[in-house]
């Protein structure tokens, strides 16, 4: 059932499964399907998955607005019908859905009083967090006025105010600009240094492979692979160069060695292991390849990702 | 449990101050109270009776059309835009995100009970300043008493607002329940005893008879808040009356309160 | 240009519906008020406010017939009264709509029954106004000759807060003595001090007038039976005795009379033939 230092696992799916009728049709659809996942207290868990895959319908299972068909969850020891399972876990919402009548200093009160925050550390609270995402000089106007990348800034502190000890984020960069999707990923990494578990799910999977302990690919209500971070960095290894064009040379060189050459009809793109790098390098200069690029990013979920969503079709 | 129910009912409570219709239907009612200084000089004698009469209801209608607009809208927000999400994220359970929108609401409906009688006090002042002579039978406390019994009747009504909203998924099925309880309400008490006075002559059959005998224990009486004639005319209320009103209302409240938190507790928020 | 010539169509069209709509009016200006039984649920708990409502359209309505100086007819009459028993039935206490229709119904429709009936439901709701019992002793004296009834409700009234000094007095000697054409005076002579209505003031100092001469007659038989130790066999004979000139004219165009105890009375019932 895993091993955790905590006594208990800080959330816990057991084959949780959920199926809707759609009202005008009354056809079913499953949205998740004999779902199980355990998460250990600290542990960052990232779930991807296409659109309607059921990422957001577990979390919202998690929350305890939607009731699972079958299967077990519980979240912090505590079944999600019991109110007192969100008692130290953080939400962040899909889409931003606060009221917008409210300042985000009131939202930001909302939450902590709901959260039995002890009255004297809320002010200050606040204050930290708005001036770490930037909204400090906007407290006190109403959500209306926010910019869509405000408000989900302003939810982010919704989920952290009262310092839970779970946080659950559906797609917490959102309409956020680079800097604040960088904001988010130093804060996901602060909370995790903090001992704290986070569970998100993304479509940005450069920042789910860097940041996430775990990583769950979700395709049509299930939940098809996991995968470990150091599983991600050793297949994260190569490098790939990209070039104009490959002299015919060149190319049999590749074969030769084992590199793969990808040929698009704009450019050619050449991947090696990372310590053959200098190796390739100087053959494209000798063959008179011209290099366009070097890219040392990873990308191996996205990678895996597109593998595992063909596997589903077929 | 108390803080976290009592934030709820301040956002709840701030979402509605905030509301321009609010304020629309304060002017509106204003207009009507400021008819009543004009209204005053066609009647003969009694113009207290018509200053109360026309006060009074202006400050009914307006908490009406807030309960009727508001109230129907700041559940059916929380909804359809999913700002409940943000609150049932919190540790709330269903029942306590229902008290403390209820809260919520009873506040607002107070306060702006508070600030159209405020007005009133001050219009009938000055109809009073001016024919001090024809206000020889106007009691100041008959008429407090009166707003305070419609502010139990708007309680009452609130509950069933909330009712409505966790049993529907449109506004308007809410607002078209709510009105109808409304209607139902204020008019039980008369067909009842007009039935059993005529008793003789209206042939019944016992079906009707029974859903008659039924609505007048689901329905609230709404017509016993209605203290307006003795207001109009300065007679006041007993304490074990108004005491007997209030009991009623908490009681009633409490029911649809429990009712719509076990009919919400079943309910999937997609 | 076309908002010009539309906005001068309306007007065009404003006028013509004017000027019929005042033709509809004129041939159906009857109206009618539906009964307590349909306007009190219908009123729900803005009664008071419909009451009100009801009351300005009864008066308007008669307000108008008075300035243009037309005939009341029956079914005038009828919506009155059915008008004035929606509006009490709405809101019991409206005492301005009470006092409105009993004068009415004693003045010009002289269904004095109605009015008591009227001012009974009154006083079972009203009942510290002093004002009730007074127009039930009013009526009784003055419409029904009823001195007994008139006697009782005026001593009622003069046991209520606000009532006017000389109740208690007037109703006292009403009883004892019930006869007596003075107390009359005295309470019609109150009553023109209260009332502001022009009309029914003449009325008052008619009927005035007319308890004064028989007051008067009376005292002088009372002067004759002194003299002759016997009543005269008619008023004729206290003008062959010298004690007045000649037998005054009722006003209201009967004859005086009297009667064999020694009072005198009217042909006329005292009251105007319409």
């Amino acid at each position: 059932m895993g091993n955790s230092n905590k006594g208990f696992m800080h959330l816990d799916i057991q084959n949780v499964s959920k199926n809707f009728i759609t009202s005008f049709t009354r056809k079913k659809i499953q949205a998740v399907q004999d779902f199980s996942l355990s998460i250990d207290p600290g542990e960052i868990f990232g779930i991807v998955g296409p659109n309607g895959a059921g990422k957001s319908t577990v979390l919202k299972m998690l929350m305890g607005f939607i009731r699972p068909d079958k299967g077990k969850i519980s979240l912090l020891g505590k079944k999600p019908g019991n109110p007192r399972s969100r008692e130290h876990c953080g939400y962040l919402p899909e889409n931003p859905y606060f009221y917008d009548h409210l300042s985000a200093f009131e939202l930001l009160q909302f939450s902590a009083r709901a959260s039995d925050m002890p009255p004297h550390n809320i002010k200050p609270r606040i204050d930290q967090l708005l001036k770490l995402t930037g909204l400090d000089s906007a407290k006190n106007r109403r959500l209306r006025s926010y910019s869509k990348g405000m408000i989900q800034r302003a939810g982010i502190c919704f989920a952290l105010v009262h310092d839970p000890n779970i946080v659950v984020l559906d797609e917490p960069m959102s309409g956020l600009d680079p800097l604040g999707q960088q904001m988010v990923v130093d804060i996901i990494l602060d909370l995790k240094k903090r001992g704290k578990t986070v569970l998100f799910c993304s479509h940005i999977l450069s920042d789910v492979e860097r940041i996430c302990d775990r990583t769950g690919i979700m395709v049509h209500g299930r939940l098809r692979k996991i995968l470990q971070k150091n599983e991600l960095l050793d297949q994260g290894n190569s490098v790939r160069i990209v070039a104009d064009a490959l002299t015919p040379e060149m190319e049999r060189r590749c074969r030769e060695f084992g590199w793969a050459v990808l040929t698009k009809s704009t450019h050619v793109t050449l991947t090696c292991p990372r310590e053959h790098l200098s190796d390739a390098l100087t053959l494209c200069g000798e063959e008179k390849v011209r290099i366009i690029t070097v890219d040392n990013t990873v990308n191996t979920l996205e990678k895996i990702f597109l593998e595992t969503v063909k596997e589903t079709e077929a | 449990m108390n803080r976290r129910i009592w934030s709820l009912a301040v956002i709840t409570f701030k979402e509605g101050i905030r509301d321009r219709t609010l304020y629309g239907i304060g002017l509106f009612a204003l207009m009507i109270m400021g008819l009543s200084l004009v209204v005053t000089g066609f009647f003969l004698r009694e113009l207290h009776k018509v200053t109360v009469d026309i006060n009074i209801s202006a400050i009914t209608f307006g908490g009406l059309l807030i309960i009727f607009s508001l109230s129907v809208n700041l559940m059916s927000k929380d909804l359809d835009k999913r700002t409940i999400y943000s609150v049932l994220s919190k540790p709330f359970s269903r029942a306590q995100y229902l008290i403390g929108k209820f809260i919520g609401l009873v506040l607002l409906s107070l306060t702006a009970l508070c600030m159209l009688t405020l007005v009133s006090t001050l219009t009938i002042w000055t109809v009073k300043s001016q024919y001090p002579v024809y206000f020889k039978e106007f009691v100041w406390l008959s008429v407090f008493q009166a707003v305070f019994a419609e502010f139990l009747m708007l309680m009452v009504l609130n509950a069933v607002v909330i009712f409505f909203s966790t049993v529907t998924t449109s506004s308007f099925l809410t607002l078209l329940f709510t009105i109808s309880t409304y209607i139902i309400g204020q008019t039980v008490e008369e067909v009842v005893q007009f039935i059993q006075s005529q008793a003789q002559e209206i042939q019944l059959t016992t079906a009707v008879k029974t859903i008659i005998d039924m609505t007048q224990y689901i329905v609230p009486n709404l017509s016993v808040y209605d203290l307006k004639i003795r207001a109009a005319h300065g007679l006041s209320i007993t304490s074990s009356y108004l005491l007997s009103i209030t009991g009623y209302s908490l009681i009633y409240s409490t029911v649809l309160i429990l009712l719509a938190s076990i009919i919400f507790s079943r309910r999937e928020l997609t | 240009m076309s908002l010009v010539a539309t906005l001068l169509l309306y007007g065009a069209a404003w006028q013509h519906l004017q000027h019929e709509r005042h033709v509809f009016l004129q041939e159906n200006y009857m109206d009618y008020t539906l009964p307590f039984r349909f306007t009190g649920p219908a009123a729900m708990e803005f009664k008071g406010i419909v009451s009100d409502f009801l009351f300005l359209k009864v008066i308007t309505f008669l307000g108008e017939r008075i300035g243009k100086q037309e005939e009341f007819s029956d079914q005038h009459f009828k919506y009155l009264g059915e008008s004035v028993n929606t509006i009490t039935d709405l809101d019991p206490y409206f005492w301005d709509a009470y006092l409105f229709a009993d004068m009415i119904f004693t003045w010009d429709l002289k269904e004095y029954e109605a009015a008591n009936e009227l001012l009974l439901r009154a006083r079972q709701y009203r009942t510290n106004d002093y004002r009730v019992p007074y127009y039930l002793g009013f009526n009784y004296f003055f419409f029904l000759k009823d001195n007994i009834n008139g006697s009782k409700y005026l001593m009622e009234a003069s046991k209520l807060p606000g009532s006017p000094y000389y109740l208690a007095s007037l109703a006292a000697r009403l009883s004892v003595y019930a006869l007596e054409h003075r107390i009359g005076i005295i309470f019609l002579k109150e009553m023109i001090r209260d009332t502001e209505n022009e009309q029914i003031k003449n009325e008052f100092m008619l009927r005035i007038k007319a308890l004064e001469i028989m007051d008067q007659l009376e005292q002088k038989v009372r002067e004759y039976k002194k003299t002759y130790r016997k009543l005269p066999s008619s008023l004729a004979g206290l003008v062959t005795a010298g004690l007045i000139d000649k037998i005054p004219n009722d006003p209201y165009g009967g004859q005086f009379v009297l009667l064999k105890n020694g009072r005198v009375y009217t042909t006329s019932k005292m009251l105007r033939q319409k």
